[in-house]
C-alpha cells in the first residue's frame, strides 16, 4: 500500500469519531467539527420543513445521530440524505409523530424538483385550440421537475400548514390519505394536495398514458370526482411539458 | 475585462451583484454547489455569469488522495465549465474521499514522494478531462503531521513543475496555519514561486472557541484580518496584479459591507500595479 494510502486509511476511523492516536490530539477535533458539520448542514438545507416542526436543537440531535450512522458517499452535498427519510421512520423515540417521514419526503421531492432538468412548459395555448377528440391522441409527458406521491396520512396538508405557520393554532386536518404533486412553473417550486383522481391521472401521463386514457380512468376509478376540474388544476399547476401525438415518442 | 479584486457570491446577493458598478469586479462559486441539472440555480448563475466574469472553485474533487479523481465528479465539473466558461478553475492541496466515503472537509497529509506522486498524477488526470489548467490552493492546516519530506511551498512549485498547473495561494490560510504550525508567514509568502500563482484568496478566521489563539479557525465568518492584509500587499509586491478574491460564507453581512472590504483589496491591487495586469 502507498504511503499516502496507508495514512488516509489510518485518519478515516478517527475522523468518523474513532478513538485513535490522532484523534486524541486536541486540534484534530477541528477535522471531525468540519465534517460533522458540512453534513448537518446539508440535511437542514435538505430537511426545511421537519427541522421547522421539530425545533432546531431537536432536529440538530437528530441529524448529528443520523449523519454519524449514514456518512456522506458524494462530494455534492445536496446528494446527501436522502435515506434520512426512511431512518426517522424507524426511530423510537418518534412514534407520535408517524407522518413525519412523510413530510421528510415531500422536503426532498421539493430538493429534486428545484434541481431537476430544464424544459419547456406546456403551452396553454396549444390547450384551448385542442379539439376534444384530440385528448384521446396527445399524450402529456410530466416536466423532468415534477414529483407525485401518495400518502396514507394527511402528511401534505401538515407539510403545508407548517410552511404557512398554522401548525399551533390547533391545526387538526382530516386524517385521510392524501397525494401531493410538486411542481416548478416559472422557476419556482410549487406544492399543491390533490385527490386520488389527479394522483392518478398524472400516474398515467407518467406512464404514457393519452390525457383521454387517464382521465377515463380516473373517472371509472372515482366516480365522485370532478375530472375537468381536476385537468384543470393539473394544467395550471405546470406539471405537463407539452402535448404529443401518442404515436411520437 | 481585467479581474481585479472579486466576492464570493451568494445567492442572497444576486440583485446587487448584478447591478454593481465596480469596475474589475468578479464572482467565485462552489463548483459543487452547481452540480445540478437544472432549475433556478442554475438560471440565477447564468445571468450572473451574463454579466460579470467567473471563478469555479472545486472543494471536492480530493486530489490529494491516494485514489483517482472520480470521474462521475469530474465529468460535472467539465459541464459546468462548458456551460459558464469560467476565467479561473480551481481546486484544493487536501483529499475529502476515502474508500467509499466523503468528508465535506479539506484534510492534510504528509507531503512525501508518494503524495507527490499521487497528486501530480490526480491533477494531470484532471485538467487533461477539463482540457485547461487548474489553480490548486493551499489549505488551512490544524495538525502538525509526522513524515513531510517537503515544506509546503517547495512541494507547491513541484506540483506545478510536474502537472502544469497554477497555484491559488489563500493567504488567511497561511496566516491560520502559521499561527497553528508555528511556522513564519512572511517567509512563506517570500518562498512561493509567484509565476505559478494565478489567484489569491483572502477571508476571515477565528480562534478556536476551546484553545483560544494557539489554535485559529479558517471560519469565513468575520472580516479580513489585519495580518492577512498585510500579507497580501506582500505577496502582491511579489507577484504584480493579481485577481484577488474575497471569501465569506458565514455570518454574511449585506452586499455592500462586502463590496467596501473587497474594494480594499482593488486599492491595493492598484497600488501594486507595475507590472502587467492578467487579462482573461
Amino acid at each position: 500500500m502507498s504511503s499516502l494510502a496507508a495514512f488516509q486509511r489510518e485518519f478515516v476511523p478517527a475522523a468518523v469519531g474513532g478513538r485513535t492516536p490522532l484523534s486524541r490530539r486536541p486540534a484534530f477535533a477541528v477535522y471531525r467539527n468540519t465534517s460533522l458539520q458540512g453534513a448537518l448542514s446539508a440535511l437542514a438545507a435538505t430537511y426545511p420543513t421537519v427541522e421547522q416542526m421539530l425545533g432546531g436543537e431537536a432536529f440538530a440531535a437528530l441529524a448529528l445521530r443520523f449523519v454519524r450512522a449514514v456518512r456522506p458517499t458524494s462530494p455534492v452535498l445536496t446528494d446527501y440524505g436522502e435515506g434520512f427519510i426512511d431512518w426517522l421512520a424507524l426511530q423510537p423515540a418518534l412514534a407520535n409523530l408517524p407522518y413525519l417521514a412523510d413530510v421528510a419526503r415531500i422536503d426532498w421531492m421539493c430538493l429534486e424538483a428545484h434541481r431537476a432538468a430544464d424544459a419547456p412548459l406546456l403551452d396553454l395555448g396549444a390547450v384551448s385550440d385542442a379539439s376534444p377528440e384530440s385528448w384521446m391522441t396527445r399524450r402529456g409527458p410530466l416536466h423532468p421537475a415534477t414529483r407525485i406521491s401518495w400518502f396514507r396520512q394527511p402528511a401534505p396538508s401538515i407539510w403545508l400548514a407548517a410552511r404557512d405557520g398554522l401548525l399551533d393554532g390547533g391545526f387538526a386536518p382530516d386524517w385521510s390519505a392524501e397525494g401531493v404533486l410538486v411542481t416548478r412553473p416559472a422557476g419556482a417550486v410549487r406544492v399543491v394536495r390533490i385527490d386520488a383522481a389527479a394522483h392518478r391521472m398524472l400516474g398515467g401521463l407518467r406512464l404514457g398514458e393519452t390525457i383521454g386514457q387517464a382521465a377515463c380512468a380516473a373517472a371509472a376509478l372515482y366516480p365522485q370526482a370532478d375530472i375537468g376540474h381536476c385537468f384543470a388544476g393539473i394544467l395550471a399547476s405546470g406539471a405537463i411539458a407539452g402535448l404529443i401525438r401518442k404515436d411520437l415518442p | 475585462m481585467t479581474l481585479t479584486a472579486g466576492i464570493g457570491f451568494k445567492p442572497e446577493h444576486f440583485a446587487e451583484a448584478m447591478s454593481a458598478p465596480a469596475e474589475g469586479l468578479w464572482f467565485e462559486v462552489h463548483a459543487e454547489n452547481y452540480m445540478v441539472e437544472g432549475g433556478p440555480r442554475i438560471a440565477m448563475l447564468q445571468s450572473l455569469r451574463g454579466r460579470r466574469p467567473l471563478s469555479l472553485h472545486g472543494v471536492g474533487l480530493s486530489l490529494a488522495s491516494s485514489e483517482l479523481p472520480d470521474r462521475a465528479h469530474l465529468a460535472a465539473l467539465k459541464r459546468l465549465c462548458d456551460r459558464f466558461e469560467p476565467a479561473l478553475v480551481s481546486e484544493h492541496l487536501a483529499w475529502s474521499r476515502f474508500g467509499g466515503l466523503c468528508f465535506p472537509d479539506l484534510l492534510p497529509f504528509p507531503r512525501d514522494m508518494d503524495a507527490l506522486r499521487c497528486i501530480i498524477r490526480n491533477i494531470s488526470i484532471a485538467q487533461d478531462v477539463l482540457g485547461r489548467q487548474l489553480l490548486i490552493e493551499n489549505p488551512s492546516h490544524y495538525l502538525a503531521l509526522a513524515g513531510h519530506e517537503w515544506c509546503e511551498t517547495e512541494f507547491l512549485a513541484e506540483l506545478v513543475l510536474g502537472s502544469g498547473c497554477g497555484l491559488l495561494i489563500d493567504v488567511n490560510n497561511v496566516v491560520v496555519s502559521a499561527n497553528n504550525l508555528g511556522f513564519d508567514a512572511a517567509d512563506y509568502i517570500d518562498a512561493l514561486p509567484a509565476q505559478a500563482i494565478g489567484e489569491i484568496h483572502i477571508a476571515g478566521h477565528r480562534p478556536d472557541p476551546r484553545l483560544g489563539h494557539r489554535l485559529l479557525i479558517d471560519s469565513h465568518d468575520t472580516p479580513v484580518a489585519e495580518a492577512v492584509w498585510r500579507l497580501l500587499d506582500r505577496l502582491l509586491a511579489r507577484t504584480g496584479p493579481l485577481p484577488v478574491l474575497l471569501e465569506r460564507d458565514g455570518e454574511v453581512p449585506p452586499f455592500d459591507c462586502l463590496l467596501a472590504e473587497r474594494d480594499r483589496a482593488a486599492v491595493l491591487l492598484a497600488n501594486n500595479s507595475t507590472e502587467e495586469p492578467v487579462h482573461v
